[in-house]
């Protein structure tokens, strides 16, 4: 298993469980993430992974439900789809790559564009959430999320 | 596009249109403020709406990952190949695991369970022969010890042919059925079998079954070239369906921000549009790599380690972030030290290498192309390519072996290339006395006898003739078959090993020597002698297509191989047939042979780890040869056996 993929996975996904472990239900909606991406690791299982993903969406949502201030929600989520990526990539390299080989090397440089890709983007989803909210206009904000979706599924392959 | 697109394309656009509108100009919300039911019905619609869309989105991708193995909508790739081992072979024991799975738990209701009836016929057969080998019985104490179960300790054995077809089950078996899918009739018959194989070979045979039987499951690729498939194409691309993940988890946490109107929610939808949208817009990487291979020896001895050095090389304009490449290995070569597999980012223009060693075996093995997966920075495409680099081969020749074995019939003078045959003619050596006839040649008139009596007679001599052999090499799919645990050598490569020796030690002998495959894929030689004619059987059995490491895929016509032989050769010609016999074909085939009148002999070569013990399916293969060999035998047909495994307890050859 490559192991600098699986620990930045693992790291990321401690970091969204603290972030996250504001009542009882985002708490087991973390430990659970942490547990399953831990166990498909051990496994080599994409499904477990997966499941930890899930887990973590679940805690997500609790967490945000439960009134959690917005920006910490990002970040947890950001975190959780970084231990997602990074977890699903060492899944592939370990079913492509037998172990004696170095994979050090595309870890750490899928690891580090994941990090930056999924940072930038919150940085911008964050940067319209403030600036449509500013204006008090939950309306556009909805509005251009719908018209987003719609695109994004219409021009989708 | 579809047409159910344009629909959607046109409220995306109007949708974002209007959102933008509303940032720039804010004051056209808050004209609109509505109250009671219209502020929240609006709210409740879209966000069912947004939570259904959701559902939809997940359904569709799970059925399109399940049914559709296409390129772009396939999300789990297929497992790359392991071109650092040799293609998967059946076992020997194969046969027999498939044959004791058609025994289940539910056939005991059948009224006449045929599949038991038959298997316990077989083996009740083959238990007489057996034993009539090894106790040198008479056939009635046979039966009634088979009958009374004292002929083996083993109780399980006994009790195969002591016990009912459908035995009625103690309360321990009935337990163990709810989680053994093994019945125990099949239980006892591998008892049974592990008995009588023990009694007839040295090598340990345990009654456990190793084969694992998995019907409708091929095994994962091997090389690159039967991962790749048969199309023409050079590269294809994948697009992981990571980004359609996390599309739904938007939209299901987006929908409920909605319905509930929770900030932070509809926050983590907006994150993860704008994933969506980066994964729609990220380009499929270019791949422009020049890959390079070297041998630092082509022509190896057997058993040599052949280092094997891989340079790749960038050639494109943008860095490559995820490169792996696994060089196709050819199927009869076994990675030693190293790894085919090797992963790299590169820049523009630079250049990586890696080694790896593999070990030397008889054969012509072709380099197949490397498979190059290059992936964008994010992972989210995939691109795989078949690079090839200039063709490389390796060539290994068997060596020449000094125990030097003759596989045919023993009945030649040992004078070069002469046979003392039975026919009468011109010769040195004096044969017989016959009345003259028209035509016979003055110089063979017996003018003495003429001038004592009167009459003319002619003298005939020993005819010399040459003897011709033609070696035929069973190499039919079903001799691509292993013996032993981890055994990777199939037995077919033994039998071209000794048509190596056969031939060779004919042609050492002046005899003329031709070759012939029994196999799909042909093979022939006709019998000549000489130095360029030996250079030339060397050559055939190293680097023909029917000597390959891979097996045939086509089916072998017995017809049309005999057609060949006896179309090409003439009677007197001998066959020696080099086959391990693993099934009837073969013998059918030896047969055949001799009935168009060949002197047919059999060389059949069995190699068996010493130490190793078989499996009760092994062991019920190692039976039916000694079952074949007796037959041929009884039919006056020489078989020679080199093995570890003698089947037979005698002497080399009856």
């Amino acid at each position: 298993m490559p192991r600098v993929s699986a620990g930045v996975s693992l790291i990321t996904g401690l970091g969204a469980l603290v972030v996250i472990a504001v009542s009882i239900p985002t708490l087991v909606g973390g430990v659970l993430g942490v547990c399953l991406l831990a166990a498909g690791f051990f496994r080599q299982s994409r499904l477990l992974v997966d499941g930890g993903g899930a887990a973590f969406v679940g805690g997500l949502m609790f967490a945000g439900l439960a009134g959690m201030a917005p920006s910490l929600v990002l970040i947890a989520a950001v975190l959780t789809v970084i231990a997602w990526d990074v977890g699903r990539t060492a899944l592939g390299i370990a079913a492509e790559v037998s172990d004696p080989s170095a994979t050090i090397r595309i870890e750490l440089v899928h690891a580090v564009s994941s990090i930056v890709v999924f940072t930038a983007g919150a940085t911008i989803g964050y940067a319209v959430f403030v600036r449509t909210l500013g204006q008090g206009s939950v309306w556009a904000l909805a509005a251009l999320l719908a018209g987003a979706f719609a695109l994004l599924i219409a021009l989708g392959s | 596009m579809t047409g159910s697109r344009r629909p959607l394309l046109v409220v995306g656009l109007v949708a974002s249109l209007l959102g933008v509108c509303l940032l720039v100009a804010p004051t056209l919300g808050s004209g609109f403020t509505p109250t009671g039911v219209g502020r929240t019905a609006p709210f409740a619609l879209g966000g069912v709406v947004v939570l259904l869309l959701a559902g939809v989105y997940f359904l569709t991708d799970v059925l399109s990952s399940s049914t559709d193995q296409g390129d772009d909508a396939e999300t789990q790739p297929p497992e790359t190949p392991t071109p650092e081992r040799r293609p998967h072979y059946e076992s020997l024991g194969e046969s027999f695991a498939r044959r004791l799975d058609g025994i289940s738990w539910t056939d005991r209701r059948e009224a006449a369970p045929t599949a038991r009836i038959r298997l316990r016929d077989d083996l009740r057969e083959m238990a007489r022969r057996a034993l009539t080998d090894s106790d040198h019985r008479s056939r009635n104490e046979i039966e009634s010890r088979l009958d009374t179960g004292t002929w083996t300790a083993d109780s399980d054995a006994a009790a195969f042919f002591t016990g009912d077809i459908v035995p009625e089950l103690s309360i321990r078996q009935r337990l163990r059925s709810l989680w053994s899918p093994e019945a125990v009739f099949a239980r006892r018959a591998r008892h049974a079998v592990a008995a009588l194989a023990n009694r007839t070979t040295n090598t340990p045979v345990v009654p456990a079954l190793r084969e694992g039987t998995t019907p409708g499951q091929s095994p994962p690729p091997v090389s690159v070239r039967e991962y790749w498939g048969p199309n023409d194409e050079t590269a294809r691309e994948r697009r992981a369906s990571r980004a359609s993940d996390v599309v739904v988890a938007a939209l299901a946490l987006g929908g409920l921000g909605i319905l509930t109107l929770t900030p932070s929610l509809l926050l983590l939808t907006t994150f993860g549009v704008i994933v969506a949208g980066y994964a729609r817009v990220a380009t499929p990487p270019t791949e422009s790599v020049s890959v390079s291979r070297a041998l630092d020896i082509e022509t190896p001895a057997p058993g040599t380690e052949v280092t094997v050095t891989i340079g790749i090389e960038n050639t494109g304009s943008e860095t490559l972030a995820d490169l792996r490449v696994i060089d196709g290995v050819p199927p009869g070569l076994r990675v030693t030290e190293g790894s085919p597999r090797f992963t790299t980012a590169l820049r523009p223009g630079k250049k990586a290498t890696f080694t790896y060693c593999v070990e030397a075996v008889p054969g012509h093995h072709a380099f197949e192309p490397m498979l190059a997966i290059t992936r964008d920075v994010t992972g989210l495409h995939r691109r795989e390519s078949l690079v090839e680099p200039a063709p490389t081969t390796l060539t290994c020749h068997r060596p020449r072996r000094p125990a030097a074995i003759a596989g045919h019939r023993r009945r030649t003078t040992p004078l070069p290339g002469a046979s003392r045959s039975n026919a009468a003619g011109a010769g040195v050596e004096f044969h017989s006395v016959r009345e003259y006839r028209r035509g016979d040649p003055l110089s063979r008139v017996h003018w003495k006898q003429r001038a004592k009596t009167g009459e003319f007679t002619t003298i005939d001599f020993d005819e010399s003739r040459l003897t011709r052999v033609l070696v035929a090499v069973d190499t039919r799919r079903e001799t691509y078959r292993t013996v032993g645990r981890d055994a990777d050598t199939p037995l077919a490569r033994a039998s071209i090993a000794a048509a190596h020796d056969v031939s060779m030690a004919l042609l050492d002998e002046q005899i003329p020597v031709g070759l012939v495959a029994v196999s799909p894929r042909s093979c022939w030689l006709a019998p000549q002698a000489g130095a360029t004619h030996r250079a030339r059987i060397r050559t055939l059995l190293t680097e023909d297509d029917a000597f390959d490491w891979t097996p045939p895929t086509a089916d072998f016509d017995a017809e049309h191989a005999l057609r060949v032989i006896t179309r090409q050769t003439q009677t007197a010609t001998q066959i020696v047939v080099v086959s391990p016999l693993l099934d009837d074909q073969a013998v059918q085939l030896v047969r055949s042979l001799d009935a168009h009148g060949y002197a047919v002999s059999v060389h059949s070569p069995f190699p068996a780890e010493e130490s190793a013990s078989l499996s009760a399916g092994e062991g019920y293969a190692v039976l039916m040869r000694g079952v074949r060999i007796k037959t041929l035998r009884s039919a006056g047909i020489h078989v020679r056996t080199a093995d570890t495994l003698e089947p037979t307890r005698r002497g080399e050859s009856s």
